[in-house]
Parts: C-alpha cells; structure tokens; sequence
C-alpha cells in the first residue's frame, strides 16, 4: 500500500490543522461520494496541485472521527481565490526585510536580520588562534558554526534549545554555505567562529540565519568571494509562494531554500522536502533564486550605508 | 577576552580607589540603562535591557498546569538562564551550562524566595485557578545576548520588566467537577490580568576591587574581582536575597557595611528602572 508522506519537520507543535490540506482529498472522498482511493487521490491532485500517495494512516479515516472537522468544511485555503495569501501578501511578494549591523559589541561581526516575524542574531569571532590544536588546518582557516534557538522563539516553549539534530543539521548546513563562500586560504591555522541565535522564529529560520551570518561576517571584515543570501520558496493550492511563514511551511506542501552568491550567479545551497514534480520544482526554485537577489540588493544597501556612516565618524 | 597587562590593572585599581573608573564614572553610578518591552510578541511578557555593552532578553510565558500536591494553593514560577554563544565564543556548546545554571540559581534564590514558597517578589497564590487540580506555570527565560559583565543585575531588571509587562489571559471555569476530574477552562483571548510587580526585588552586585566597592562592574573591571556581593532588595528596602561571589574572604563589619551601601544604591536602581520601564511601555503602546 501507499504510504502518505507530510511534511513532519516543524518547529513548533504538530496540530491536526497542519494536514488539512491532505485531509481534504479524504474528506471528499469519503465523505461527500463514495470514491475509491485513487479517484479521491485524483480530485485532491487537482485541487492541490501535487502528486501525493495514499494509505493506510490514521488522516484516511473519515475526518468527522479523528479531527472534528465538519463534512461541510471548506479546505485550508493557502491563497485565497483573490490571489492573497493567509497574512495579505501575493504569492511573489517577500515579507519585509529588515537588518542592522554591530548590535554585539564584544564579537568581531555581529548582524540582526528579520524577515517578518523571524528575528534571528549572528556574531563572528575571528580570525583568532584555534583553540583546538588538533582541529588547526595548515593551509586553510576553519571555519565552525553554531546554531540555537532560545526558548521563547516558538510559540510553545521548547525545552532543549541547543545539541537536538535540527539544530545540529542547520549548524551544519550554515558551515557548509559560509565556508563555500569565504576566502580561507587567506587566514591559514586560524579559526573563524560563526554563532547564530534565533529570537523568533516564523519560518525560513535557515534562510535568516543564513542572509545574518553573511552580514555578520562582512562587518568583522572578513575576506569573501561573494554575499551569501538566501530564501525560501514553496508551492500550495497550486501557486508558487515566495518566503514561506510558519503556518504555510507546516501546511505540508514542498519547501525549497536556495542559497546563492548573487554576483557570481552561483548556486550554493539547495535543499527541499516533500515533493515537486520536476517542472514546477524549476519554477520554484526560479522564484526563490528572484528572492535571493532582492535580499542581496538589500544587503548591499545596508552595507553601504553602515560604510558612509563608519566614513563619517571618521571624519572623512 | 583578551588578558589584562599589568599595567592595565594598575589602571583598573587605581582608577576604583581614586572614584574614577575607566569609562568615566563614579564608584556607584550605573551604566545607562535602555529598557525596551514587548520584544518577543508570541509571549505573555517581555523585555530587553541594554546596560553598556550588556544585553539581555527576558521573556515570560504562562502555561496551565497542574499544582503539586504539597501546595495545592499555589501556582509554580520556574526560571531559567540561557548564555547564547553570540555574546562570548566560550559557550558555545555546553560551555555556558556552568554560568548559566549559576545564573538561574542566583536569581531564583533572589526573586522566589525559600522552598515553600515565602518571601517570593511574586505571589504564587496569584496564580492558581482552580485549588489543587488547575493553576498557571510560569515560565520565566533569560538570553544573554551580548556580555559586558553585571549580567545579574541586568538579568534581574529584565525579568522585573518582562513581569511587568507580562499580561496573564482571564481564565473561566467552565464547569463544576468533583473528585478527580479536570476541569474545562476557557482561556479568554480578549481580557489580561497585569502583574502587580511593585513586591519584585532588583539586585544590586557589589564588588570588591582592593578596598573600595563598586557597582556595575564591567568585564575587565570583573577579571579583578577579589569578591562580590549580589543582594537583592525591594522597593521597602528589605533584603530578599543574598550571594556571595569570589575567592576572597570578607570582614563581616565590611558585609554589612555593603548591604547598607547596596541599600542606597537600590533606591536610585528602582526608580531609574521604573520610570524606564514605564517610559518604554509608553513607547509600545505607542508603536
């Protein structure tokens, strides 16, 4: 038998609201006309715009039973018919965007970047000596990365907030991305320290922390080939949506984050769940690629205006 | 941080005993303080509070639970201290846990009073809805963001602000049950109880630095510590916490003769600390 397949990588509480948008091809189906499985796998595909399978798990029940939901209820609208989606924006538009630079005044490099509700903090410390004499590299800097999220971040207040495998993965990835993209050749046997906080988290908690960490590391003067930036892309109710927030990323649907130098054009990190059939999954990925370039614009901006003011004081 | 040369503790000393510290001030004046609340908006209460360089983040959320069976009557406050590595390179990983649990302990001692439940700031009989089966757990977290030492007394006036901040949702008992039942509450989105925060103690930390005591130590000025006191004391000027930090033994005249200073020092805190706090609630509401 098939096997439904959600998207079970929340961060925050799981609900029965968060698969309602499976539960509509049940509910129909089961419901409203006694449709076999694989036509109610047919209309919901229709509805929603991906191919998904079914089987025997507890959504297949007939919704009344597990969820309350009423025969009459209308599906989880991601985009409402007017082209709005659940916060008011249109499916291309990005949230707003807002950075400061230097807000850690003991770390070499420190950023606050938000996108919407996320609010997240990275400081950099180095180059400095490496404190781990066996992990030193000859010809290369090391690069070292930490990701945490406080307790309050998430709406129900977490218990762990470091060394749990999320953390431990996006820790991993946000290395991966920034050490890709910083000249360590240039700083052999020294250790750069990247440490990323999260504050709030709203969805796209890795593409913030990403677009942070790359701030950060300009402000602590650190030698790059490019910016990194980075954005989130999903696909529901059959329409691409740029920057997804929590309650569309927990809707089940795909989640595509990019990750790219702008001005080399080059893409740095990709990662995606659930799945796209291969046509859409270009879309997507196009969108959030259009995403990535208007952060790194504004990036650009804020950098240029943190320059003229480090100009000023100088009084040049 | 980088080490201190001997010339450069020279300095530090010998600035303390002449009453001019490095940056400029006075033995017993504060850095300014910078009070913002409302930060974390998925919370029940929240506050920011910068003192120099020091930036810490305290934020309250109320989850129902259940009382424990020794004090049916009383709800349950818990508070907890978490040092992000972003503020120094040390605790990343488990390197914060010693600070930060020293931390937690310093301010549950300060603010929660003993064991069953005496001399606490907050009232937890306030909190219980429903006598042995429903009553509010009260989760009190602090991030320290950025360190530039006095991270108790900055933890302290954060959580003093978050509380005032805080706004608790009105609870209707839906239904009379007997026994063992739990009973159906509906929590209001609508209306909020404020937390009368005016029992809620500051800490104040004095440290000894050769012979002279000062208040709000920075970092290097920290590193020179032979020992600090951290008292907390409240509006009525009684004394609801005590620790002692450091090495060093102390003269018991020169511990009292700190708590008296401490107890001065604390008038000016309170009314900085309430007037900033109102100023930035103010600020809030505003925006």
């Amino acid at each position: 038998m098939m096997q439904v397949r959600p998207n079970l990588d929340y961060e925050g509480p799981k609900s029965h609201q968060h698969h309602r948008a499976f539960v509509f091809g049940f509910e129909y189906g089961f419901l409203k006309e006694k449709l076999d499985q694989k036509e109610a796998a047919k209309r919901a595909n229709e509805q929603l715009g991906f191919v998904f399978d079914i089987g025997p798990n507890p959504w297949s029940k007939p919704a009344t039973s597990s969820f309350g939901c009423k025969p009459s209820l209308v599906k989880m609208e991601y985009v409402s018919p007017e082209g709005l989606r659940l916060d008011g924006r249109r499916p291309m538009e990005m949230r707003q965007i807002r950075a400061e630079i230097g807000t850690v005044a003991r770390a070499d490099g420190s950023a606050v970047f938000e996108m919407g509700n996320t609010k997240v903090i990275a400081a950099v410390y180095g180059p400095r000596e490496v404190q781990n004499r066996s992990q030193q590299i000859s010809d290369q800097a090391l690069v070292r990365c930490e990701y945490s999220m406080a307790n309050f971040s998430t709406g129900d207040r977490m218990r762990k907030p470091k060394g749990d495998r999320r953390s431990t993965e996006i820790s991993l990835v946000i290395r991966q991305t920034m050490e890709a993209c910083i000249l360590t050749h240039l700083m052999p046997r020294s250790q750069i320290d990247i440490f990323v906080q999260v504050l709030q988290a709203d969805g796209g908690t890795r593409s913030a922390c990403i677009n942070a960490a790359t701030l950060a590391l300009a402000d602590a003067g650190i030698p790059m080939r490019d910016i990194v930036t980075s954005c989130s892309a999903g696909y529901l109710n059959s329409t691409p949506l740029l920057d997804l927030n929590y309650i569309e990323d927990s809707a089940g649907g795909p989640d595509v984050t990019v990750g790219i130098l702008p001005k080399l054009d080059k893409v740095t990190l990709l990662q995606m769940d659930a799945k796209l059939p291969l046509d859409i999954f270009e879309n997507v990925m196009g969108l959030a690629t259009e995403g990535c370039k208007a952060v790194a614009n504004y990036i650009r901006e804020v950098l240029l205006e943190n320059t003229k003011q480090l100009e000023y004081r100088r009084g040049l | 941080m980088v080490g201190l040369s001997v010339g450069e503790k020279h300095f530090i000393q010998g600035g303390i005993a002449q009453d001019l510290r490095s940056d400029g001030r006075k033995r017993l004046t504060y850095r300014p303080i910078y009070v913002e609340t409302g930060v974390i908006p998925q919370a029940h209460g929240s506050a920011r509070i910068r003192l120099g360089a020091t930036d810490v983040i305290a934020s309250v959320k109320a989850e129902l639970g259940k009382p424990s069976a020794l004090q049916p009557d009383k709800g349950k406050i818990a508070i907890y201290v978490d040092c992000s590595p972003t503020a120094a390179p040390m605790f990343e990983g488990r390197g914060g846990e010693e600070l930060s649990t020293e931390l937690s302990v310093a301010l549950q001692r300060c603010l929660l009073g003993g064991k069953s439940g005496a001399g606490s700031g907050i009232d937890p009989s306030s909190l219980v809805i429903v006598e042995g089966k429903v009553c509010w757990d009260l989760y009190i977290d602090g991030l320290v963001i950025s360190s530039d030492g006095n991270l108790l007394d900055a933890l302290g006036a954060a959580i003093k602000a978050a509380l005032s901040n805080t706004g608790i949702p009105k609870v209707n008992v839906a239904s009379e049950t007997s026994g063992d039942e739990q009973p159906e509450v509906n929590i209001s989105d609508e209306e909020f109880l404020q937390f009368d925060t005016s029992g809620i103690p500051v800490i104040v930390t004095l440290t000894k630095v050769g012979r002279h005591y000062i208040v709000d130590a920075t970092s290097e000025e920290e590193s020179q510590i032979n020992s600090a006191i951290s008292i907390s004391i409240n509006r009525k000027g009684h004394i609801c916490g005590l620790t002692k930090r450091g090495g060093a033994g102390l003269d018991p005249s020169i511990i009292l003769d700190m708590i008296s200073v401490a107890k001065h020092v604390s008038e000016q805190l309170i009314n900085k600390l309430d007037s900033e706090i109102a100023a930035a609630e103010a600020n809030e509401e505003e925006s």
